[in-house]
Order: structure tokens, then sequence, then C-alpha cells
């Protein structure tokens, strides 16, 4: 996912009009997307409906692809009452999720704004905090029923108190929690949008994946800068694809999240490893990566060869006891000891690293 | 060459009168005295002054220790005195190592004294537990006083003194210092004492202290053996995790033992530990074996024989013999010594279904490891009236980096995929002491947090996962899931199912010792019988976080009103297996509607 946020104003028709389907762009949107990928779209077509459980309201969900064809991402037109003691308010707004069902941005109309309970307009900060709210999965809205969330004159159950003080730290949400994640006076929107956008419409959107993958969909996770696509597209490999892929996998291993990054390195065939791709990019540069990463590629250094472990043995003192172990149980089988054996007695004479007693038995071995 | 000597510590005057009576009298003292050398084990100092004693980690280093746990302040000499044959000049050798090693002073460092003489060299230098040279000392006293002078309050740690005419180190080998410290010892290969029960149960957490009543209620003998002075394992005052879950169908006996819902670290604990402690002593038919822990287990043909046990200070033991064992040790070592089939890490999504699409990698992999839940040391505060400072800690903040606390939690958690939350134990708390020390002092250079000081830090490891055991049915998320419910439900549970993730998987720059929970919110879920008793030793039963389980069947059941209700099972599954004289997999095979009905009985019992 990007980092950045944009948002982007068409206010004006574009050539989208010329395609057979028309693509939503008259709304001010809060967006997971770069301006790049939201020029691309081009082509919209209606895919499948799903249905707010809250509401029973059914709503249309559209596919966005480029010219060619491409799917990018999903949309729906939303409106929907949020409604609290029997009075409801319509609620007009745009949603976006990606090709994997994750929510990406909103979208509202300059003539349909948001308010709040007490009919105040959101303000600019409220529209990112709601775009912020429901990028997070794990929000407590997800966790409580509307009612938890806003009489306090309700016990929650699970609301652990002891000596009067409320301790609960472990099964969820304190009250300050709630209101840090939504917006002030906006509780009924933000928890009736939060599960649009997290709800059942996801799941939909995952299951319809298979139906959209193929190689160009495939090719194009791969090389987008989406990490969740990129994880997808190694998910779906096979051992010959990684082989023929792996000059876009080593980039994603190196700028990658630790977890993304140890999940593609438990996943790689183990004959990978002695690509001369994987020495160069990864054993040379083992320095920048988490811990558990580097535990991962010294597990594997075995398989590799005996330029992994010449850079390897650069970073002798990085090294965790575990992780020196390791290391000099993989040059044993490389047979690459008198290879390193310069980095092996530095390390050993250096006289200030914690586990150079394990590098001396070893050294003792081959002396 | 060497003399067989046995240790001969005193505590206090008193006491010292009276043993150098007993031994002008008898004659024959326990401590038989040698003429060139004497090994004094640490943890056997009767006056520990300001030590505590470390059982931890024998498995991996050999021994119970003392650790000078002062939290940056010095703490008090542990003292013992000894009978010495002969007078002369005796060099002298503590087993002990540098906790932390790196570019600074050494934390825990120490010093040997000998009849108010200190020894030459500071200790607590070398990385490895080793043999570190003190320094020689002429003794020309037939009674010897040694004491060990804490310079740091950083948990500088001593397993043993070795004192010898000759300069000679003792081995370093772990398996030759086993054998050579039985020689000095004059240790017999099995145990002095045997005794025999009908019971057997290992680990005095919650799930252990639930089988115990539940089974000498039942009219069974039971051994209670646990390595700690106080029982309730993560829920005692020595670790203060509060208990949470239901009761199921035990609430009778687990109001007994459970904690309040105080907030973790809180001192409150140590109300509800007198209140589990006396209500434990009530019960008639339970031995209790406070500060011994079990160090084997044998079995011959599938069926355990007996549990060995050792003292944490005297160094006395016991073989411990009964037709049923229950292991609720946390870490599943009855199980491991017996040689039940145990399992460590995390499955592979794929083995049982365990997907939760949501958190992907996080909740359960796609390709097995050992990436488990982590454990985590608590810590409390308070603010005093004046400020207080707090000792610089170099050799803590590569670890707690910039990060500043004041307070600590559940999410104060250290897992990572280099460590095993077992043979890696005393890294990991280490790890945790060094989070705690550093993020503590770094708070400390904010003027707002100068009144406050480190009221209390554990030197426990809370651990949530390690070996899991594995028995007839092997309780997964899938179970939780597809809200399976079995004819032999024996534990229920309602709490959400959660699973800790480290939170620098997901950004690098957290600090390493945080962790963040998935919940997964779930209706009544149901364990059965057949997880909580193994699978290939006939006779031994599995309460708490070692039962049957997967990795993320553990993420709801873990917790210790759940586990407690899986000892409460246990121990009546025991007492049907004593009644019919068959092993726990026959109770249900064929006395399954007794043994239900039993179960159903209790929920009627209140407190």
């Amino acid at each position: 996912m990007h980092k950045f946020l944009v948002v982007i104003c068409f206010m004006s028709c574009s050539t989208a009009l010329l395609y057979q389907k028309l693509v939503p762009n008259n709304s001010t949107k809060h967006f997971e997307l770069s301006e790049e990928d939201w020029k691309r779209v081009s082509i919209s077509n209606p895919v499948f409906s799903f249905k707010n459980p809250d509401t029973l309201i059914t709503h249309q969900m559209h596919l966005l692809s480029d010219a060619s064809g491409v799917p990018l991402l999903y949309y729906a037109d939303i409106l929907t009452p949020v409604c609290i003691d029997g009075l409801c308010k319509p609620v007009y707004v745009e949603l976006y999720w990606n090709l994997l069902g994750q929510y990406i941005g909103y979208g509202d109309y300059p003539d349909k704004v948001l308010t709040k309970y007490d009919h105040d307009k959101f303000e600019e900060r409220d529209y990112l905090k709601l775009h912020n709210l429901l990028l997070d999965k794990s929000s407590v809205l997800g966790r409580r029923q509307l009612s938890q969330l806003y009489d306090k004159n309700t016990v929650r159950t699970d609301t652990i108190k002891f000596k009067g003080v409320e301790v609960d730290a472990i099964s969820g949400a304190t009250r300050k929690e709630i209101k840090q994640a939504i917006v002030e006076g906006g509780l009924y929107s933000c928890y009736t949008l939060w599960h649009l956008a997290n709800g059942s419409a996801k799941e939909l959107i995952l299951d319809n994946l298979a139906a959209i993958y193929s190689p160009t969909v495939s090719d194009y996770f791969l090389k987008s800068n989406h990490q969740e696509y990129q994880y997808h597209a190694i998910q779906e490999m096979d051992v010959d694809e990684f082989d023929s892929k792996l000059e876009h996998i080593v980039p994603f291993i190196k700028t990658g999240t630790p977890l993304m990054r140890s999940y593609v390195l438990k996943k790689m065939p183990k004959e990978m490893f002695n690509n001369p791709l994987v020495s160069e990019q990864l054993y040379k540069n083992m320095s920048s990566f988490d811990f558990n990463a580097k535990t991962l590629l010294l597990n594997n250094l075995s398989y590799s060869n005996e330029s992994a472990a010449v850079y390897a043995s650069a970073f002798l003192p990085s090294f965790s006891k575990n992780q020196l172990s390791l290391f000099l149980k993989a040059i044993q089988e490389l047979d690459a000891v008198e290879l390193v054996k310069e980095n092996l007695l530095m390390y050993s004479k250096a006289g200030n690293h914690n586990y150079s007693f394990l590098v001396d038995d070893l050294l003792e071995l081959y002396n | 060459m060497f003399e067989k000597v046995r240790k001969c510590p005193k505590q206090n005057t008193n006491l010292r009168s009276v043993i150098l009576f007993f031994f002008l009298i008898v004659g024959m003292p326990l401590t038989l005295l040698c003429q060139n050398d004497f090994l004094i084990e640490a943890e056997s100092f009767l006056d520990k002054g300001g030590w505590v004693t470390d059982p931890q980690f024998i498995q991996q280093m050999g021994s119970t220790y003392l650790m000078a746990h002062g939290m940056g302040h010095p703490v008090a000499d542990a003292t013992t005195q000894m009978d010495v044959a002969e007078t002369g000049i005796y060099f002298v050798w503590a087993r002990t190592r540098n906790w932390i090693p790196g570019k600074w002073e050494a934390p825990g460092r120490f010093k040997v004294t000998v009849n108010g003489t200190a020894l030459e060299n500071t200790l607590g230098l070398h990385p490895k537990w080793n043999w570190e040279y003190a320094g020689q000392i002429e003794i020309d006293t037939k009674i010897v006083v040694v004491s060990l002078h804490d310079l740091t309050g950083f948990n500088g740690r001593c397993d043993a003194i070795y004192f010898s005419k000759e300069k000679i180190a003792p081995p370093e080998d772990l398996t030759d210092l086993e054998i050579w410290r039985q020689e000095k010892l004059q240790e017999p290969s099995s145990p002095e004492a045997e005794l025999t029960y009908d019971l057997v149960v290992t680990g005095g957490g919650l799930a252990g202290c639930a089988s115990a009543i539940a089974a000498a209620e039942s009219g069974l003998k039971v051994a209670l053996i646990h390595d700690r002075p106080v029982l309730g394992g993560n829920a005692s005052s020595e670790i203060r995790v509060h208990t949470l879950g239901i009761y199921g169908k035990f609430e009778r006996i687990l109001s007994m033992i459970d904690t309040e819902h105080y907030p973790n670290g809180s001192v409150e604990a140590v109300i509800d530990q007198e209140r589990r402690d006396a209500n434990m002593k009530k019960i008639s038919n339970i031995d209790i074996y406070l500060n011994w822990r079990a160090y084997d287990a044998v079995s011959e043909d599938d069926v355990i024989q007996y549990v060995d046990a050792r003292h944490t200070s005297n160094g006395e033991r016991i073989r411990f013999k009964a037709p049923l064992f229950v292991d609720s040790s946390g870490d599943g070592w009855i199980g491991y010594w017996s040689g039940a089939e145990y399992s460590y890490g995390r499955e592979s999504v794929y083995t049982y279904g365990e997907e939760w699409e949501e958190w992907g990698e996080l909740w359960s992999p796609e390709e097995p490891d050992n990436a488990v839940m982590g454990s985590s040391i608590l810590f409390q505060t308070v603010q005093d009236s004046v400020a207080v400072t707090f000792p610089d800690v170099p050799w803590a903040l590569p670890v707690a980096k910039g990060h500043k606390a004041v307070a600590g939690e559940w999410y104060w958690e250290f897992s990572r995929n280099d460590l095993h939350q077992i043979h890696d134990g005393e890294q990991i708390r280490d790890h945790m002491l060094r989070a705690i020390y550093g993020s503590f002092s770094n708070a400390k250079s904010d003027k707002e947090n100068q009144f406050y000081k480190l009221k209390w830090v554990s030197y426990l490891l809370g651990k949530r996962e390690s070996r899991r055991l594995v028995g007839d049915h092997v309780f997964t998320f899938r179970d939780v899931l597809d809200k399976r419910q079995f004819k032999d439900s024996v534990v229920q549970e309602i709490r959400e199912v959660d699973i800790h993730f480290q939170q620098n998987l997901l950004d690098d720059s957290k600090p390493d010792f945080l962790s963040k929970a998935l919940f997964y919110k779930t209706e009544m879920y149901y364990i059965p019988y057949r997880s909580l008793y193994s699978k290939n030793i006939k006779n031994l039963f599995m309460a708490g976080r070692c039962f049957s389980t997967s990795h993320a069947g553990l993420g709801g059941p873990r917790v210790m009103r759940t586990t407690g209700q899986m000892g409460a099972a246990v121990g009546f599954a025991a007492a049907l297996c004593h009644k019919y004289k068959v092993n726990p997999r026959t109770i249900y095979q064929s006395y399954l509607d007794e043994y239900m009905q039993v179960i159903e009985n209790q929920q009627w019992l209140r407190p």
C-alpha cells in the first residue's frame, strides 16, 4: 500500500464517458492509490451485488479496469441510511477496494457532504480520520456492537473493572480507544461505513479473485509497488515460476516488511538459494535485513554457495549466538571454512565479541 | 585426588550453633570433609541475603543459581559457612557468566569474600557459563564463612563456588560437569528417597493446582511438585498475570486459586497468592512440594515409572512413583523426558485448516515455522515523594533503543525465530530485563518521570507457548471455527482466541520486545478430554499450555481459568482411573458416561 495519501478532485467530465460504463469521476476521493494508477482506470463493469446485513440494502459492486481490460480495483456507490433511535438520514459515498478486497478509499459528493449526529458538517480532518478508520481492519468497530459503543449507561459484559477503575487491556477497547478511533459526533456513520468497507464486500471480492486472475494479473501484481499484491502473486507461484521471476522476487524481499520477507524466504525453493542473484542481492546485503530474515538466510546458507558464505562472514559481529552457530554449521557443510577463515580469525581476535568462543572452537578443529 | 564432600551451609548464628553442636555430638556431619577441595552450590546458601534463587534454566546451564536481582541497587550479601577439614591456601573459582557482554562494564559483577576478605578478582565477566577464577585465600580456621558480594544490583549470577588446594579449574563441558558435580557432592545415581502416591502432578500453576484439588477431593493421595516457593505459576505473586477465561463447570475449584482482574504486574497479586496458598493447604490428601523441581521422568513400555525431583536449595532428591502422572509443567517436561510425542512451533495453515484470511501469515503460516508466541516479564513502578535517580545502563540500550516507559503490560513480550522459548529461555529473560531497564532509564531522562522508581521487576519468564504434548485429539482453531462439540467436552470457553505477534514484523522500527494481539471473537468452544492425555505414554495426563493443541488452537485456551478447567477435568479423570485401575484412554473408551456425569455435577457445587 502506498504510504502517501492523495486527494484527487475530478470535477469535470473526462474521456471515461466515452467508454461503455461510467467510471466514477465527480467525487472527492480519499485514496491509498496513486494518481497515476487512478488515471489508468477506463472501464467499469458491474460484477456482483452485496447486502448490508444491518440495513438489508443491496449495493452493486463494479470492477474498474484499464483500457486493455486489466482489472484494477472495485467500487460501489453507497446510499445507506444511518439510523439512531429510529431517526435516519441518508449517507452518499463511493467505496473503493483493491483486487484483494482491502478497502483503499472513499469518495464523497460536493452536494451530499457527510454530517455528524448534530448535523454539523464533517471538517477536513474528519474526512481524513474516517479514511484512516476505514483502513484499520482491526478497528474496535469490528469487535463491538454499536450499542456497546455509544450507550454510556450500558455496562459492557466484557468491561473489566478493578476497584472501580476500568483496567481491561486484554480483551478489547477502552472508551479512550473508541474515542480516538472515530470521528467525534459521527459514530453512527463511522460504524455503518466501516462495516460496509470491511464486511461481506471484502469476502465477495476475494471470492471473485480466482475468476479475474490471469498471467497478466499475476504479472501486474508482482511488478506493482503494492506489497499485498506482490505477496499474493508469490503465494500463487510454483517452483518454475520462482525461477523465472526471481529478478522480481528478490527486490520484494529487500523492500518488504519483515513479515513478507520471512514469508518469501520460507517459501522460496531451496535450489533458489544457490542462484547468484540471491548471494549478490541478499547475502551481500544481510546487514540491512531484520533479525528473522537473517536467521532464515543463515538457515538456508548450506543450500547456497561459497560466495554467499563469504558475504555472510562479513556480518559475524551482528549475529546472535544461535545465528552464529547456524553460520558455522553451514560453512562446514559448504566446505567453506578456509574461504572465510580470515573473517573468523578477525572476529576471534577482536576480543570484544560475545560469542567468539564458538568461533574459537571451530578454528581449533581446523588448525 | 579430591575428597568427596557435601555442602554444609548455615543461615544464622543460632542455626549455625545448633548444626555445629549436632556435628560435634554426632561426629558424622552431613558434609563429609575433604582434605583438598570442596564445592558449595550457591543456591544452598542458607542466608541468601538479597540474592534470589533461579531454577528456570537448569536444563540449559546445569543448575539452579543465585542472582543479584536488585533493580539497580546492589543486594545484600548471600552468606554461608563450611567446616573445613584442612587449613591452608585454597584457590577459588565461581561458576558464573557475564549476562550481557559488550563494550561496557559487565552489568552483573560481584566478588566472593572468604572470612571477610574479598578475593582478588571481580566475577561475572565472561560471556558463557564458566568457572571464573576468584583468587586464592589462606584459610586458617576450621569454619570458613563465604559470601557473595554484589557490586551492581543488575543481575549478577553465581551457580557454585569451588575451593581447591590445587589450581585446577573444574570442567566446563556440561556433561563432564554433571559427572564432576555428582562426584564432588557424593550423589548416588538415584535419588536418596522414594515416595509413592496415587497421582503425581508436576507444576503448580493453575492447571496443576486444580488437578491436585480435584484428585485429592476424590480420595487420591496426591503429590504436587512445584519449583517455586509459591503456587500459581503465571498467576503467582512472582509473575503476576491475572487469570482470564471462564470457570466452565469448575467454579468451585477455580475460584479457590484464580485472581481478580487487576492490571498485570499489580502488587494485588500478593493478596490472591495468600488466598491461593491458604486454600491449597486446606485440602487434605495433597502433599505440596514447594521448591522442588522435577529433572527426569522415566518410562518403561510407554508407562511412566517415576519422576525425579530435586530441591532447588538444598539439593536433596526424591523419586516420586505413581500409577498416574500429570504434566502441568508448562514446558511439557514430564512428557518430553518420558518420550511422549510433542510439537513446537506453528503448523502450516493447511495442516488443520486454521486460516483466518484477514491475518494470513500472522495468524497461521503457509510454511510451518518456529515463530511461537513470546514470553513476558512484568514490572511495576511507583512514584516517590522525592526525585529518584536510576543508574546508567549502556548495556540495556541496544535493546531498548529510544523506547521510554514507566509501566509495562502483557504486550512486553519477546519471541524471535532464532530463539527457542525453552532452550534459549535465559537469553529471552535477559533480553526483557534489558528492555525494561533500558526503557525505564530512557524515561527517567524526562523531568516528568523524576519521581518514578522501579518497585518490582519479575525475573521469572511468563511463558505463553512452548512444547505441546500430543494427545488422542489435537485441539485446533478449526474446532473453534466449526463450533465443534464433542461427547467428551470437558472444557468450555467463550473468551476470544487471541494470538500475539511481534510488532516489528509489520514495522521494523518498533522495539523487538513489544507484541500485538489478534482477537478472534468466538461463540462458546469446547476442548475434549482426549486432548488432555498423551497419545503414546499410557499413564500421562497433561493440563495447561502443554496440552494437546496446535499453535493456533492454543491462542484461546492458554489463559489460566481455561487451563485451570483442564486441570480439574484431569484430576477427576485420574480419580476414575484409580477407581477402575485403568489408564486415561480407557476412561474415554469405557467410562465416559460416568466421567461426564462427574464433570456435570461439578457445576452445581458452589464455592
